[in-house]
């Protein structure tokens, strides 16, 4: 417990782990504390998937209003979760609503980082139908985009967590992929499958209901968009905690936490052992 | 309070003996099952090719029959072949570094490898209309506190990481080696303590800074341990000391050579 009365008791057992077994420490978290994750995990889902369908809707359907919607309104509630989830696994309290004041109060940084990020995306979106230069420049753009994007994979977490300006969080974030700049791009490549694999599956989940449950053949292509995007939306959360759990295991390797712990543990016992032998 | 998340399994034997390893998640199985269906793939694309021959030769009816005899040895008994011949790895398992166990630990049977294995079309299920398949295996493997899926659950068995302890890994930090003569051969030191040096020394990639920081917290202890004064470097007194417990002769080779008598 640090003076502020900030606590640095995680709730996981912290150890340098490979990306698949922070995947699986993330469900293993999930699963022991879904009480406490389930709102924070509920508003983003909803905060990202209804304001995206209004989008599309009223633009006709239009797929570029909607990714822009979707790139917008996903990334500032994964912001949030990693606020939350940042308070949650120290065992810090924090409310739901007390993560969103906090990524709001960074909304321009935040925009500016999510645009930066899904630029090529939205490029090539937008000029499908509009202009082949524009698909054109955002192809080459996507090609370095990765590179970038996964040498800066953890600044949303160094920004919101670690409190730093723009500037120094990319600084800073930069730092920390150093020594793991494959596992970076792993996780940017792991990312893109699981958002895949959510949008299908909760396509197939809703599908399934549609069509064989409520037994109305031929509806579930009518849902098919809007349960991919709530089925992108879910992937939200679980790929924030994800990316959060790979920042705590980058700076568990560069900073040692996990030996701090352990020499925390013996330089306690070790004046334990010494007052009990002065009161003898 | 809730007890520490992690991703362990432990395992006690009939012997009393406790050991701990590491529970297979869905992503690292779902790599190794992609490979599986790989090969399954190649292996059916070759046999295919070679049962063409009956084509040639005019007797598509058993080519064809050939192939669908194929088509059920691969589907029902692959993973169960490759688990019983090689102590629970297929071959996706073995490039994952994955083994399947039974939940005390034992080596799978044949038993357990058959239901697990049968099981495995319920965990892909496939339907006649869309989305045609529903991967049910996977969302039980995610809810299951032991990553299991509908066949482990049902055969009691459980898919754990099989990597080898390495040994000689690099060390990280330089052992003060005026400190390391003065040190005695047998240190007051437990395994807790032998644990953390160990972690200490071999954590790569970590500052000098934040090395001497976190050396700080555990250096003073140790040193009035062992009634010595405060070291001048934290670092590398811890380094010293790892590298006596290591190999507590060093100090006894290291006085012996000037004249060689103590080695006699």
């Amino acid at each position: 417990m640090s003076g502020d009365g900030t606590s640095f008791e995680a709730r996981i057992v912290l150890r340098p782990r490979t990306l698949d077994e922070t995947m699986d420490l993330v469900l293993a978290y999930i699963r022991l504390y879904h009480r406490d994750l389930r709102w924070v995990a509920v508003v983003a889902v909803l905060a990202a998937t209804l304001p995206t369908l209004a989008v599309w809707i009223l633009s006709g359907q239009d797929a570029r209003y909607g990714a822009w919607a979707l790139v917008f309104f996903t990334g500032i509630a994964e912001r949030v979760v990693t606020v939350f989830a940042g308070r949650h696994l120290f065992n810090n309290p924090i409310s739901v609503w007390g993560a969103w004041r906090q990524v709001l109060r960074r909304l321009p940084f935040n925009l500016i980082v999510l645009f930066g990020v899904y630029l090529p995306i939205l490029m090539m979106v937008s000029g499908v139908e509009d202009d082949d230069a524009w698909l054109g420049f955002g192809i080459v753009l996507g090609v370095f985009w990765p590179l970038l994007l996964a040498s800066h994979a953890h600044l949303s977490e160094v920004a919101h967590l670690e409190h730093l300006s723009p500037g120094r969080a990319a600084q800073r974030a930069r730092a920390l992929v150093s020594y793991r700049f494959g596992r970076a791009l792993g996780l940017l490549l792991t990312s893109a499958l699981v958002r895949f694999l959510f949008a299908i599956g909760t396509y197939s989940a809703g599908a399934f209901v549609v069509a064989a449950v409520l037994q109305l053949q031929g509806a579930a292509t009518l849902i098919a968009v809007p349960l991919a995007i709530l089925g992108l939306a879910a992937s939200g959360p679980f790929m924030t905690l994800v990316r959060f759990f790979d920042y705590i295991d980058a700076r568990t390797r560069r900073e040692g936490w996990d030996i701090q712990v352990r020499f925390n543990a013996i330089a306690q016992r070790e004046r334990q052992e010494r007052a009990r032998s002065l009161a003898a | 309070m809730a007890p520490l998340v992690d991703t362990v399994l432990e395992i006690d034997t009939p012997e009393h003996l406790a050991f701990r390893t590491r529970i297979a998640g869905p992503a690292r199985r779902m790599y190794a099952w992609i490979l599986d269906l790989l090969l399954r793939a190649v292996i059916y694309m070759v046999v295919v090719l070679a049962l063409g021959i009956f084509s040639v030769a005019g007797a598509d009816g058993l080519g064809m029959g050939l192939t669908l005899l194929l088509v059920f040895l691969l589907d029902w008994f692959y993973f169960t072949a490759w688990e019983l011949l090689t102590g629970g790895r297929s071959a996706g398992k073995m490039a994952l570094k994955l083994r399947v166990v039974r939940h005390d630990g034992l080596p799978v049977g044949w038993r357990e490898s058959l239901l697990r294995n049968f099981i495995r079309a319920a965990d892909i299920t496939m339907l006649p209309f869309p989305p045609f398949v529903l991967f049910v295996g996977p969302m039980v493997m995610a809810l299951d506190p032991q990553f299991r899926r509908l066949g482990d659950l049902v055969a009691g068995t459980v898919v754990v990481v099989d990597e080898p302890v390495t040994m000689g890994r690099a060390v990280a930090v330089t052992p003060e080696e005026g400190l390391l003569s003065e040190l005695p051969a047998s240190l007051p030191l437990d395994r807790t303590d032998l644990e953390a040096l160990e972690l200490f020394v071999h954590r790569e990639h970590m500052s000098p800074a934040r090395q001497e920081e976190l050396a700080e917290i555990v250096s003073p202890f140790y040193a009035d341990r062992l009634s010595l004064p405060r070291p001048r470097r934290a670092t590398g007194f811890l380094g010293a000391l790892w590298a006596r417990a290591q190999d507590p002769g060093r100090r006894v080779e290291q006085r012996a050579a000037p004249d060689g008598e103590e080695h006699a």
